[in-house]
């Protein structure tokens, strides 16, 4: 296991937001889970970093602390998120060393973790959709099931141009809905989200999330449960707002074979633990002879499982077809 | 606007279609909704006829009508409409009158729904989303409320505070707050692990907003008809039960119970036209009005709404 990644392609000057020693633990039938375990990456502005690993590895977990979205007991017990642009800079999990004891390897939540939670829920609310957009995984079920496309759409760009009037909204909200390429905006904008197909919904999911411009999208799985042509779409949007609005991305992901031309940097994790940390480029002549894995680079040994597995899979879809 | 809930524009076509054509997919799809509905409306509509015309029971009764007239089989041929429905023992036509006894339960309905609408939402929305100790109070509390039995009560504060339909109102109206509350709170505990919760959250919208708006307005509307439904079909069991004991609301004006009291004692003289009426169209009212609950409770279910399941990208 390496701790420090060798090389860095884009090396950030200053990171935008820096996950730091964070730990996120649950009580699970009078166990301790340690979900996630002291984990450290960085995301500098407009780069790209992957993070993969296996399910229930915590890259999700991790992910969604950014935005305080993780519930359940004690939830988030020890660690550091930093963001910082020009006019914000935040630590979210400011404080925590006061809310929680620790004893015996546990952390305990004292009185003040109540008080605690609701203040990193505020902060978090404040860097939510304008500094940093999520995109979940399950396109349908994360819009109002009740409210048509347009008016979910319409909502997310009057939170962030709140003198917009309705009428604006909707228009701009049409806009949005062309710039990811949807044929038919008008019709998609009166729909709801369960007469629209996956691959539809997640668009209008990633549209709403570009509407309101956020320094870093975060793709948690974008992509599961969508045909190949479908992914490549969604991958390539991604890209685009890469491209065209310069923001960073953390694409958190358990396939591996995705992530070559959309990120710089991969983080792997395993068990609550970022056990290797590579540049994308270090993945190009990966191959496979046999048994063995050839490359150039010196990858981890849990990182060579998952290439060697992805690698296989690949293989024999090769046979196959 | 109670058109507009139940008959949205049509999610695939983006059409509002003909009114007639809309009423027809209610009557198919949702029956109970529409005769419900259709009750509901006429109770609201003999309401406003009620107040806006004025009616004068002395005078009534000196039109020489002849007292306790039983409509003959063609009474619609050879009647006057007002008497469709014959008259009670002093010549005055019942079907006015139990379309004026309808006001006697509108302000004092709509002040027991404000009261428990307030109580149990707010006390059900909280103790659903947050949790914990605010769960915990609201908990007491409905307990608390729920421990009274609801006639005794009543029947106490009328010999307390004396005879006063809106404090029987008020009664009734706090007596709903544990329902409302219990069916918001369990409705917005489930809700609030939906996946679409988050990500409104994701999305940087405040939590008050969430919860009032996306949860409680748009979720749980058809439940909190449905309890307001209840409510009023309760104040009326009360108030003409209690105007029946004689611990009467009204002393003056006309209500339903009222005219029941008034026509009691003809029942041992044989005179059961008018008693009969009256308790029918108060069956009928319940009925109706539950008849609305349960096309209510079918409407959140998704029927009775205009739907061509059908993929757009196509």
């Amino acid at each position: 296991m390496r701790e420090q990644p060798q090389t860095q392609p884009h090396p950030p000057p200053k990171p935008l937001l820096e996950v730091e020693q964070l730990k996120i633990h649950f009580r699970s039938r009078g166990r301790l889970v340690r979900a996630v375990d002291g984990v450290s990456f960085s995301v500098g502005s407009g780069e790209g970093i992957a993070v993969i690993g296996e399910s229930g590895s915590g890259k999700t977990l991790s992910a969604l602390a950014t935005l305080a979205l993780v519930g359940g007991e004690p939830g988030v017990v020890s660690g550091a998120i930093r963001y910082q642009d020009d006019t914000l800079q935040t630590n979210l999990l400011e404080g925590i060393e006061a809310c929680f004891r620790q004893e015996q390897g546990t952390y305990k939540p004292t009185w003040k973790a109540e008080g605690w939670r609701s203040a990193y829920r505020e902060r978090a609310t404040a860097l939510a959709g304008r500094k940093i957009g999520i995109i979940f995984q399950n396109p349908i079920s994360s819009q109002d099931p009740l409210w048509s496309v347009g008016r979910t759409l319409s909502e997310s760009i009057r939170l962030h141009n709140p003198k917009a009037t309705r009428k604006e909204a909707s228009q701009e909200a049409e806009h949005w809905l062309e710039r990811v390429h949807i044929k038919n905006p008008a019709g998609v904008m009166r729909s709801y989200p369960h007469q629209l197909s996956g691959g539809m919904c997640q668009r209008v999911m990633i549209a709403s999330t570009l509407a309101m411009h956020p320094r870093i999208i975060i793709a948690d799985e974008p992509t599961t449960g969508l045909d190949m042509t479908t992914k490549a779409q969604v991958l390539y949007l991604l890209h685009e707002a890469r491209e065209k609005y310069g923001s960073s991305l953390i694409f958190v992901t358990h396939e591996i074979g995705l992530i070559s031309g959309l990120t710089e940097r991969v983080v792997v994790m395993r068990r609550g633990h970022v056990v290797d940390q590579f540049a994308t480029s270090d993945l190009l002549d990966v191959k496979m002879r046999g048994e063995t894995l050839e490359t150039s680079h010196e990858f981890a040994e849990h990182t060579q499982d998952l290439l060697r597995c992805s690698l296989a899979l690949e293989e024999r879809r090769a046979r196959v077809l | 606007m109670s058109l507009a809930l139940v008959l949205p524009r049509c999610p695939a076509c983006g059409r509002f279609g003909t009114l007639f054509q809309r009423l027809h997919v209610l009557l198919r799809e949702n029956p109970h909704l529409f005769f419900g509905l259709a009750f509901v409306l006429l109770l609201l509509a003999s309401c406003l006829i009620g107040a806006l015309y004025p009616y004068d029971p002395v005078l009534a009764r000196m039109q020489g009508h002849p007292p306790l007239q039983v409509p003959s089989l063609l009474f619609w041929l050879n009647t006057d409409p007002r008497f469709w429905l014959g008259t009670d023992h002093s010549g005055q036509s019942l079907l006015i009158l139990l379309i004026k006894g309808t006001q006697a339960f509108f302000f004092p309905g709509i002040l027991a729904s404000l009261l428990a609408l307030f109580g149990g939402i707010s006390l059900g929305a909280f103790s659903g989303f947050y949790g914990g100790w605010i769960e915990q109070i609201g908990r007491y509390l409905s307990t608390l409320i729920n421990s009274f039995p609801n006639l005794i009560l009543v029947l106490l504060c009328t010999t307390v505070f004396g005879p006063n339909v809106y404090l029987i109102a008020a009664i009734v109206g706090i007596t709903f707050v544990p329902h409302i509350a219990e069916e918001i709170r369990r409705k917005v505990a489930q809700l609030k692990a939906e996946e679409f919760v988050m990500a409104a959250e994701a999305h940087g919208l405040q939590e008050r907003r969430i919860l009032f708006l996306h949860i409680v307005w748009l979720h749980c509307l058809p439940l909190i008809l449905r309890q307001l439904v209840f409510l009023w079909s309760a104040l009326i069991i009360l108030e003409t039960s209690l105007n029946y004991l004689g611990r009467g609301v009204l002393q003056k004006g006309i209500s339903w119970g009222k005219m029941l009291y008034d026509y009691r004692s003809g029942l041992f003289r044989g005179e059961i036209w008018s008693p009969l009426v009256v308790t029918l169209v108060v069956m009928l009212t319940m009925s109706g009005l539950y008849l609305f609950a349960e096309g209510l409770q079918r409407w959140s279910q998704g029927k009775g709404v205009l739907h061509q399941e059908q993929p757009l990208d196509s």
